[in-house]
């Protein structure tokens, strides 16, 4: 093989990006082996896409720290006095005899799992230049992207109703129903988006299955999800794990 | 990501405080680096099957305090974030920051990120989704709006090689970066 440097930065990238044919992967991994000063360019692109990754982490770390706070009380350094250990010993055990005896309940398994999943459609910033521009909508995504869905609600409704056939309006507006706990409202929103064809068909078809699984109506969300894995779509494998979470 | 954290932080810190003896802050550090790692399984599609989020947690959280254990200096970790996720991204036993050619690696460090942060808000979000969020082309084209999979290769391409070129141009004039 034998490239030009951005040719070979170029098929490097693909390769670590993962988008090459099985055939090309393993050339390029014939050559790694082969081709000490070719595994060395390919080890250092590696590691400046670590650096990436790692300041990736750093910077949402940062914002974390921000948003969440920890209540974990701070330990003290006495001992605990025996009886305190001997009722947690029979409690212990009392919940074991309950947990071997009382029926599972698989539901909530899926719904943590289904709430792990849910996040916000992200905004689109090469939108709203120009004659595009929606005052109001600005305000509500600035509201959304600082993750206060409760006040973006209300001026994305209002953006829906200036812009009625704005798809991603709505995938906000449903996504915000759904951070606010409002299933049943999310997929009234998600279902006529998820029945058209549009380029917003398949994630709207999973915001919907999302919030009929939180509304509890796992009659509706059965078929949306199974109908997800068994399409060659991107979210197959999140479906399938939901699925086999019930 | 708040639901994760609310049910599983209190859990996880508690019982790696337990089982290891760290102290608490550490700790949390440790559960805030395991939060950033299950998000980018759960994108990446790395999470098949979940049977319980608290024990999934923990196990992330378990993983990073052993690496960062392994690390022969730790020192480097307290002080320098970048050089900590890098320890637990990489599995190294030593922290990059922590070897005779430490300044040479920190200008390293320092022009990639200087060119990510040339790159264009576009560029910077696609490669993001693709070299970290590991997502597929066709979610990416929904998310950026942008008209196809195709697209998003053709751009992924030219934003690669620019941010190269970036560091690059920055590794030729290191007394500028």
């Amino acid at each position: 093989m034998n490239l030009d440097s951005e040719q070979t930065d170029s098929l490097i990238g693909d390769y670590l990006a993962g988008d090459l044919p099985p055939g090309d992967t393993a050339a390029v991994e014939q050559r790694i082996g082969d081709d000490a000063a070719f595994a060395r360019l390919v080890g250092q692109r590696r590691w400046q896409l670590d650096v990436m990754r790692a300041a990736d982490r750093a910077d949402r770390k940062a914002r974390l720290r921000e948003t969440y706070t920890f209540d974990t009380p701070a330990r003290g350094g006495t001992t605990r006095p025996l009886w305190i250990a001997v009722a947690a010993l029979a409690a212990a055990l009392a919940l074991l005899v309950l947990w071997v005896y009382l029926p599972r309940d698989p539901g909530p398994t899926a719904s943590q799992l289904a709430l792990a999943y849910l996040e916000p459609f992200p905004v689109d910033h090469a939108r709203g230049t120009g004659s595009d521009t929606l005052p109001l909508l600005d305000s509500a995504l600035r509201l959304y992207e600082a993750a206060d869905y409760a006040a973006a609600l209300p001026l994305l409704q209002a953006s829906r109703d200036a812009r009625p056939d704005d798809l991603r309006i709505a995938m906000y507006l449903g996504d915000c129903l759904s951070l606010t706990g409002d299933y049943a409202a999310a997929a009234r929103v998600f279902g006529p988006l998820a029945a058209r064809q549009t380029p917003l068909r398949d994630a709207a078809q999973w915001h919907l299955a999302l919030a009929h699984q939180l509304a509890g109506d796992t009659a509706l969300a059965g078929p949306l999800l199974r109908e997800i894995r068994g399409q060659n779509h991107y979210r197959q494998a999140r479906a399938d794990s939901l699925l086999r979470a019930w | 990501m708040g639901y994760v954290f609310r049910e599983s932080s209190r859990y996880c810190t508690r019982t790696l405080v337990k089982k290891t003896g760290c102290d608490l802050a550490d700790a949390e550090d440790i559960f805030m680096d395991a939060l950033i790692i299950f998000r980018e399984n759960l994108l990446s599609g790395k999470l098949q099957y979940l049977s319980n989020l608290r024990t999934y947690m923990f196990g992330i959280c378990w993983n990073c305090w052993r690496d960062l254990q392994r690390a022969r200096t730790r020192q480097d970790q307290a002080r320098d974030e970048i050089g900590r996720q890098l320890l637990l991204i990489r599995g190294e036993k030593e922290s990059p920051f922590d070897s005779d050619e430490e300044d040479l690696v920190r200008a390293r460090v320092r022009q990639i990120t200087q060119a990510l942060a040339q790159l264009g808000d576009t560029c910077r979000r696609l490669l993001a989704f693709v070299y970290i969020d590991q997502l597929p082309h066709k979610e990416i084209a929904e998310r950026m709006g942008l008209a196809s999979p195709n697209v998003v290769k053709v751009t992924r391409h030219r934003c690669y090689q620019q941010w190269l070129k970036f560091i690059a141009q920055l590794e030729a004039r290191p007394h500028e970066s």
